[in-house]
C-alpha cells in the first residue's frame, strides 16, 4: 500500500502524520454518524410495516402476513399448491426456521444445506427488513447459505414483524456489533423483489438469473 | 479497450444515419428520463441526499490515503487479499496470475466498467482462458463482439430481433423451431444457458460500486442476480475496482445507495445490493474460498491533484448520458471508448490524452442538463470547457476553425462593422430560406444540415429593430 498511498499524499499535498487529518478520519469512523434519514423511515411501526409490504408488492414480490409462527407451515404448503410446486424445499440451519412445526405437512420434504442447480424452492430468514424501500437483509452463514437466495427459481423469505425497521441504518444495528461497526458475515444481501432485467429494449422482465418468484412471510 | 474516440466525427455521422440505433435511442430517452423524474418526485429528500452524497465523496477523496489504509487493514483482517495496480496492464497481469495459480479455465464475470477500462477480457482470452459475461446485456454484446454503449444498460443499442438472431446463431444445440418472439423467452433462454456455467466456473469476477473502509467490504448494486451467482458459486471471487469507489462507513454507503438507483434506472433501490467481506467463513457451507480485490489507480491519483478532480466523485449512474441531447442522438459507441456521454467527454481525455479524445468535450452545446441531473453535482459543462481551453491553448484546433474564430473576434470587437455585416447577411439568409423559414441545406453548413434543419433568421437584426422602435417612439 505504501507506494500507492505516498502518491496520493503527494497529489493531495499532505503528510502522513498530520494530526488534524488523522483525527477527522478517526472520528468519522468511530462516530458512524447517520446522514439524512428520509421522513418515511421515521414513522410509527405499524406504518413502517404497511409500507414495507406495499413496497415489496410494488416490485412483484408476494407477501403473506401471519400472526403466528405456527401458521408458517400451512402457508408454505398453500403457496406450493397454488403455484404447482413439488413438495420439497431447502433451508439452512436457521434457528427461527428450525422452530417451525411441519408435522401437519407430512408429504413435505425438507432438505438442509446450500443450494444446488436442482433445488426449485428455498426458505431463508431475513434478520431485518427495511420499510423505506421494502428491502430484506439476509446474512450468509450456515443458517442461511447465500446460494439459497439466488439459485432456486422460488425463494420464500421469513421475517419477524419486529425486525422490520425504517431505514438501512436501523437495519445494520441488528447485526452483532463490534467496536467500530457490525461484524460482517461473508455477504449481507439486500433483496427487494424477484430478479429482473430491462436489458432487452428496456422491457422489464422478472426472472433474470436470480429467483423468478419471491414470497415474503411476515410473522407476528 | 481499443479506442476509436479519435474518429468521433465519423462515428457520430454513422450513428446519425443508423436508423436502428436511432429507434433504440428514442426508447432510452423516454424510459430513463421519465423514470428518474418520477423517482425524484417520490422522495422529497432526494436533492438533499444528493448533496450529502457529494459531501461524503469529497470528504473521502480529501482523506483518500487514510481511508485506503483503514480499508486495507479491514480487508486483510477479514481474510481477503489486496492487489494494488498502478496501471491497466498491472491489473490485467495480476488477475491473470491469480487465474494461473488456480489453474482456472472458465471465468464467469459480472458487469464491470473498470474491467472494460483495462481490457480485461481480451487479456484473459489471449492467455487461453474462457471468459463468460453473465449480465444479460453484457452477454448479448459479448456474443456480438461489441463494446457496451451505456454504462448501466450496455446493450441498449441492440433490438430484440437482433438478440433473437444472435441467440439462434450461438445456441445451436437448442431446437431451431423454438419461439423467441417475446423478450421474456430470450431472457429465459439466457438464464438456462448460463446456469451450469455459474456452477462450473473456476473464478468469478465482479466489479464494485463501493468499497467500505469501516468494514473492508465491497458492494455490488444489481438487478439480475448474476453478480451474486458469479461471486458465490465459483471457488475464487476477484473484485476488479478502482480507488475512487471508496466510502468511509456503512451509513455513508446507505446515503449513496438511496441516490444511485433513483438516478440510474428510477428504481427506489435495485433488486440486489450485496456487501461482500472476505471469503467464506470457516462454518459457511458455500461462498468463495478466496476473495481478492484488485485496486486500480490508472491515472486517478494524478487526476486527484488536478483541475478535474471532482469527476472522481462520479458513481457511474448514467444520468448525465440519459439526459444528454448529444448522447440521445448518437448513442454510446460514437464516443469510441469505455465511458460515453458527458462523463465520458470529461474522463476520456484524462485517460487517453487530448490528441485522441479532443473531439469529445467539443461535442456538446454545454446545455447543462447533465449537471442538473448529476447526483454528485459534478460540473460537467465546466470541465468540458476546461478541456476545450486546454485544447485551444495546445494549438489543437484545426486551422479552419482557428482562423474562422479569429476572424469572428475581429468583427465582433467592432460594433459598427458587426452591425453593418449582419445587416447585409440576415435579410439575405431570410430570403434564401423562403417561406419555410428553415434551411434543409446550406453551403459550408452541411455538417449541421445533413441531420437537422437550420432555422433561418427572421431577416432583421436586433439592432435594426431597436432603432426602428426608437424611431417610432415605441420604446
Ligand atoms: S457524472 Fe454524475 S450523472 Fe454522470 S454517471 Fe457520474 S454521477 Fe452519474
Amino acid at each position: 500500500m505504501n507506494g500507492f498511498v505516498k502518491n496520493i499524499r503527494r497529489a493531495l499535498g499532505v503528510t502522513a502524520s498530520d494530526p488534524e487529518r488523522l483525527e477527522v478520519v478517526r472520528k468519522h469512523l468511530d462516530d458512524h454518524a447517520r446522514n439524512l434519514i428520509p421522513e418515511r423511515a421515521l414513522r410509527s411501526h405499524p406504518e413502517l410495516v404497511d409500507n414495507f409490504i406495499k413496497m415489496l408488492e410494488s416490485v412483484e414480490a408476494t407477501v403473506a402476513h401471519l400472526s403466528e409462527l405456527a401458521d408458517v407451515a400451512s402457508e408454505v404448503a398453500r403457496y406450493m399448491i397454488v403455484n404447482d410446486l413439488a413438495h420439497q424445499l431447502k433451508c439452512g440451519a436457521d434457528k427461527l426456521i428450525g422452530e417451525i412445526d411441519w408435522s401437519e405437512q407430512s408429504d413435505l420434504v425438507i432438505m438442509s444445506g446450500p443450494a444446488t442447480g436442482e433445488d426449485v424452492l428455498s426458505l431463508t430468514h431475513a434478520f431485518a427488513g427495511v420499510s423505506e424501500t421494502g428491502t430484506l437483509f439476509v446474512a450468509s452463514g450456515p443458517e442461511n447459505p447465500v446460494t439459497l437466495s439466488f439459485l432456486p427459481e422460488t425463494n420464500i423469505v421469513l421475517i419477524r414483524v419486529r425486525d422490520i425497521v425504517g431505514s438501512y441504518e436501523d437495519a445494520w444495528l441488528k447485526l452483532p456489533w463490534g467496536t467500530r461497526g457490525p461484524q460482517m458475515p461473508r455477504t449481507v444481501n439486500f433483496i427487494s423483489g424477484p430478479s429482473r432485467t430491462a436489458d432487452i429494449e428496456q422491457t422489464l422482465i422478472t426472472g433474470a438469473h436470480g429467483p423468478c418468484h419471491l414470497h415474503v412471510i411476515v410473522v407476528g | 479497450m481499443k479506442s476509436t474516440a479519435g474518429s468521433f466525427k465519423e462515428n457520430a455521422q454513422d450513428a446519425l444515419k443508423n436508423q436502428r440505433l436511432q429507434k433504440s435511442l428514442k426508447v432510452l430517452g423516454r424510459g430513463f428520463v421519465e423514470k428518474r423524474a418520477k423517482a425524484r418526485a417520490a422522495l422529497p429528500e432526494f436533492d438533499e441526499l444528493c448533496q450529502q452524497g457529494q459531501a461524503i465523496k469529497t470528504h473521502t477523496l480529501k482523506h483518500l490515503d487514510l481511508y485506503l489504509e483503514v480499508y486495507e487493514k479491514q480487508l486483510v483482517a477479514s481474510g481477503g487479499h489486496l492487489h494494488l495496480a498502478h496501471t491497466a496492464a498491472d491489473a490485467c497481469e495480476q488477475i491473470l496470475q491469480i487465474c494461473r495459480d488456480k489453474n482456472a479455465r472458465l471465468i464467469t464475470k459480472g458487469k464491470s466498467m473498470v474491467a472494460e477500462e483495462i481490457g480485461l477480457n481480451d487479456h484473459l482470452e489471449e492467455a487461453g482462458l474462457r471468459v463468460l459475461e453473465t449480465d444479460l446485456g453484457e452477454y448479448i454484446i459479448q456474443l456480438r463482439n461489441e463494446p457496451p454503449s451505456h454504462i448501466v444498460a450496455p446493450a441498449v443499442h441492440v433490438g430484440a430481433d437482433q438478440v433473437e438472431a444472435d441467440f439462434r446463431r450461438v445456441h445451436k444445440e437448442l431446437p431451431a423451431g423454438r419461439d423467441l418472439s417475446d423478450p421474456a423467452a430470450l431472457v429465459f433462454e439466457a438464464r438456462n444457458m448460463l446456469r451450469s456455467e455459474f456452477i462450473n466456473a473456476d473464478i468469478g469476477i465482479t466489479g464494485a460500486n463501493f468499497l467500505i473502509a469501516q468494514t473492508g467490504s465491497s458492494v455490488i448494486v444489481t438487478n439480475e442476480g448474476n453478480g451474486d451467482l458469479t461471486q458465490s458459486l465459483a471457488p475464487v471471487h476477484i473484485v476488479i475496482t478502482s480507488i475512487d469507489k471508496l466510502v468511509p462507513t456503512l451509513n455513508d454507503t446507505s446515503t449513496l445507495v438511496r441516490v444511485l438507483a433513483r438516478s440510474a434506472t428510477g428504481q427506489s433501490i435495485t433488486t440486489y445490493t450485496t456487501f461482500s467481506t472476505g471469503p467464506r467463513r470457516s462454518q459457511d457451507l458455500d461462498g468463495p474460498q478466496e476473495y481478492h480485490v484488485v485496486l486500480l489507480d490508472n491515472g486517478r491519483t494524478e487526476q486527484l491533484a488536478g483541475e478535474f478532480s471532482e469527476a472522481l466523485r462520479c458513481i457511474r449512474c448514467g444520468a448525465c448520458m440519459n439526459h444528454c441531447p448529444v448522447y440521445q442522438s448518437i448513442g454510446g459507441h460514437a464516443y469510441g471508448w469505455v465511458y460515453p456521454g458527458p462523463i465520458g467527454a470529461v474522463l476520456t481525455p484524462s485517460f487517453l490524452g487530448l490528441d485522441e479524445a479532443a473531439d469529445l468535450p467539443n461535442a456538446s452545446s454545454l446545455c447543462g442538463r447533465c449537471e442538473q441531473v448529476c447526483p454528485m453535482g459534478i460540473k460537467l459543462p465546466d470541465l468540458m470547457r476546461k478541456w476545450r481551453e486546454k485544447h485551444h491553448q495546445g494549438g489543437g484546433l484545426p486551422v479552419l476553425v482557428r482562423s474562422s474564430l479569429t476572424a469572428w473576434v475581429i468583427v465582433a470587437k467592432r460594433p459598427r462593422l458587426y452591425q453593418f455585416m449582419t445587416g447585409i447577411v440576415m435579410p439575405l439568409l431570410a430570403k434564401l430560406a423562403g417561406c419555410k423559414r428553415n434551411f434543409r441545406w446550406l453551403p459550408l453548413a452541411t455538417g449541421w444540415t445533413n441531420s437537422r434543419d437550420l432555422p433561418a433568421p427572421s431577416g432583421k437584426t436586433f439592432m435594426s429593430l431597436l432603432k426602428k422602435h426608437q424611431r417610432e417612439g415605441r420604446l
